[in-house]
């Protein structure tokens, strides 16, 4: 005696009814079972808006995502470089650059004169061909790919100085940007008409970077800002899903910075970007994760505040003030 | 003004159509000439002033469309034939110059150019058996409808009229305007997606075809086929008729092809040392009027016109920007000169 009968001994997982006949394991509620009575089974409760932890601790909603993390859309990267290594005779430009842009992410690249920023945007655009490495676009290996079939495929970049057609009028610039990803053929033959019928897009956009009204006006007419502000409108009108911005607002004046400022952060969350720029304080207010380059290599790569925080960004800075 | 315009134009052209009636063959001639090489000149002015390449070679490309049409001529094939074995020497031609060239600009262009129009010169030389060549082709004649030269002046003066619409239409498609963006910015039109080396190869190739066409005039004008055609000179020629009548306008071609024919072929019976007149010419249009004649014109028109201080182009601008533009082709002052190039004759 004294034993306790065994209870919930599991079944082996091989056991049977008589006959051979196995056990049913798993079999699904009906959807309508009912409690005694009728009553209906409680199904999706919500949780209470005061249900806490306990102790107290309130149950943390809504927490923000950590820049760092990759966005959950970001199952494959829209850019992706592999130990993209450049070297120039002698000198290595850039040297093993591996770095991801998660859909809708903006990363910004810093570093000092000479570091290699713009030799990666060159890379990335298709200018240059790396001596290593790989470099994918929107899930597709580039690497060889000529800059104008990446263009096509959605990358769309400006440049550090204003490079426009200089002795056209702002219309026939916006008109260049959004004819670009047309097929072209003999459709191209038609005749382009006169400076006032530009497509509503480009009046939109042209409003948005802040040029309503100067569509007519000779490009080599505008101030330097304004041209920085036109770049933005035509890389925009190409439709970009990867936008690259190499030093937008080199030259500019304080107000027009902030002006500008303004204009890439309205810009789509959706739409990601590479952001190159000298003046960290602009980068700090755009960027979800910052790369910092040094010689060609990523020092250190964060959060806009690890990176301000971080002691090596700050010796390249400062040694690159004690050497100028 | 635009009634002045349409007004002068009409009477330009009445008075070119009408010149058979009244002209004897040797001026007719001359006009024939003006219209020949103001053919060839509007092909390298396509470059030029749309995709700003300077070729100077365009006259190898000319002459090989001409030696075509002589090689089937002396051999008393069909017009229609001669014209089909031009098409297709032009097209190889324009082809191997578009392909050796896209991929290049400014002054690697030019050398290029200048290379293979030379390359045609020399070939033209060494290939005796198809070219004749130092003697040439002789004994090449024209298709008889045109044996007439009132008749043939009409030919030719149809086909510039042909070559000047249908340049104002690539100017004015958005293929032009994809071009004079190459002009501005290679490097640009790359970024925003334009196969930039296949927009240069269809230019060349659009401008080899109108070079060929003044080939294929040139050799049924002359009745003759000698590798001068193909020289350095006839290609330099044709870039100092487009730089004196106005790079990147319609018109200034054919204004170019008058001044410089006019001083080659008539000037040149009083004045022994003509090259040297040219010369003064093209120096005097350099430093004084960038935009070449019809530039200068342009620019006076601009100043009389009441209303229209503020779009001047900036200086040394070719006038093919947005509100230049409809001035450049329609304007009355384009036209004045064209027919004052001709009358001179």
């Amino acid at each position: 005696m004294g034993a306790a009968l065994p209870v919930d001994v599991p079944s082996s997982p091989d056991a049977a009814l008589p006959g051979g006949v196995p056990l049913p394991r798993d079999v699904p509620l009906p959807p309508d079972a009912a409690l005694p009575g009728g009553v209906p089974l409680p199904r999706d409760v919500p949780l209470p808006a005061d249900a806490a932890l306990p102790g107290g601790v309130p149950l943390p909603r809504d927490v923000p995502l950590p820049a760092d993390v990759p966005l959950p859309a970001a199952g494959h990267h829209v850019l992706r470089l592999t130990g993209v290594v450049r070297r120039f005779g002698g000198m290595t430009a850039v040297d093993g650059v591996d770095v991801t842009l998660a859909a809708g992410e903006r990363l910004a690249v810093i570093g000092p004169n000479g570091a290699g920023k713009t030799t990666l945007f060159r890379l990335i655009a298709g200018e240059l061909r790396p001596d290593a490495g790989t470099i994918e676009l929107l899930g597709r290996d580039v690497t060889r790919m000529h800059a104008w079939r990446r263009a096509r495929l959605g990358l769309s970049r400006t440049f550090q100085v204003a490079n426009l057609f200089g002795r056209l009028s702002v219309a026939d610039n916006m008109r260049l940007a959004i004819q670009a990803g047309r097929p072209s053929g003999w459709r191209s033959l038609r005749p382009v008409r006169g400076a006032d019928d530009v497509a509503t897009s480009a009046l939109d956009t042209l409003a948005q970077v802040g040029l309503a009204g100067r569509q007519a006006d000779p490009v080599a007419s505008l101030s330097h800002g304004e041209q920085r502000q036109l770049e933005i409108a035509m890389a925009l009108c190409t439709r970009p899903q990867v936008l690259l911005l190499d030093e937008p607002a080199a030259g500019l004046s304080a107000g027009e910075r902030e002006m500008l400022r303004r204009l890439i952060a309205d810009l789509p969350r959706t739409l990601p970007i590479v952001l190159i720029e000298h003046d960290m304080s602009l980068v700090f207010g755009l960027a979800d994760r910052v790369m910092c380059l040094h010689q060609g290599r990523p020092v250190v790569v964060g959060t806009p505040d690890q990176v301000r925080a971080d002691e090596r960004v700050q010796a390249v800075y400062l040694g690159r003030s004690t050497h100028a | 003004m635009r009634a002045v315009a349409v007004g002068l134009g009409g009477l330009v052209l009445f008075a070119a159509f009408s010149a058979p009636l009244v002209l004897a063959p040797y001026p007719l001639t001359l006009l024939s000439l003006v219209c020949i090489a103001a053919i060839l000149a509007g092909s390298v002015n396509l470059l030029m002033g749309q995709v700003g390449l300077l070729s100077m070679g365009h006259a190898g490309i000319s002459a090989a469309a001409g030696y075509g049409v002589a090689w089937a001529a002396v051999r008393d094939m069909d017009p229609l034939i001669q014209l089909a074995v031009a098409l297709g020497v032009t097209l190889v031609v324009s082809l191997v110059f578009g392909l050796m060239t896209m991929r290049t600009n400014g002054i690697v262009f030019l050398m290029i150019t200048l290379a293979l129009g030379m390359t045609v010169n020399g070939l033209a030389q060494k290939l005796s058996s198809l070219t004749g060549g130092q003697n040439g082709l002789t004994g090449v004649r024209r298709p008889p409808i045109v044996a007439d030269q009132g008749a043939f002046y009409l030919l030719a003066l149809v086909m510039l009229l042909v070559a000047l619409a249908v340049t104002y239409g690539l100017t004015r498609s958005s293929f032009g305007l994809t071009l004079r963006g190459v002009r501005e910015s290679e490097g640009r039109m790359s970024s925003l997606g334009y196969p930039v080396a296949r927009a240069k190869l269809l230019a060349v190739i659009c401008s080899g075809l109108m070079a060929g066409t003044a080939g294929v005039l040139a050799a049924w004008q002359s009745e003759f086929m000698s590798p001068a055609a193909a020289g350095f000179s006839r290609s330099a020629f044709a870039v100092v008729m487009v730089i004196v009548g106005g790079t990147g306008t319609l018109l200034g071609p054919v204004v170019g092809a008058g001044v410089v024919v006019g001083i080659e072929h008539w000037l040149s019976s009083y004045v022994e040392r003509w090259p040297t007149l040219l010369g003064v010419v093209l120096i005097v249009v350099v430093l004084f009027a960038r935009g070449g004649v019809v530039g200068a014109v342009q620019d006076l028109i601009r100043r009389w016109r009441p209303g229209d201080r503020g779009g001047a182009a900036p200086p040394g601008v070719p006038a093919l920007a947005t509100d230049g533009e409809a001035v450049v082709m329609t304007g009355p002052g384009a036209q004045a000169p064209a027919g004052a190039g001709k009358e001179d004759l």
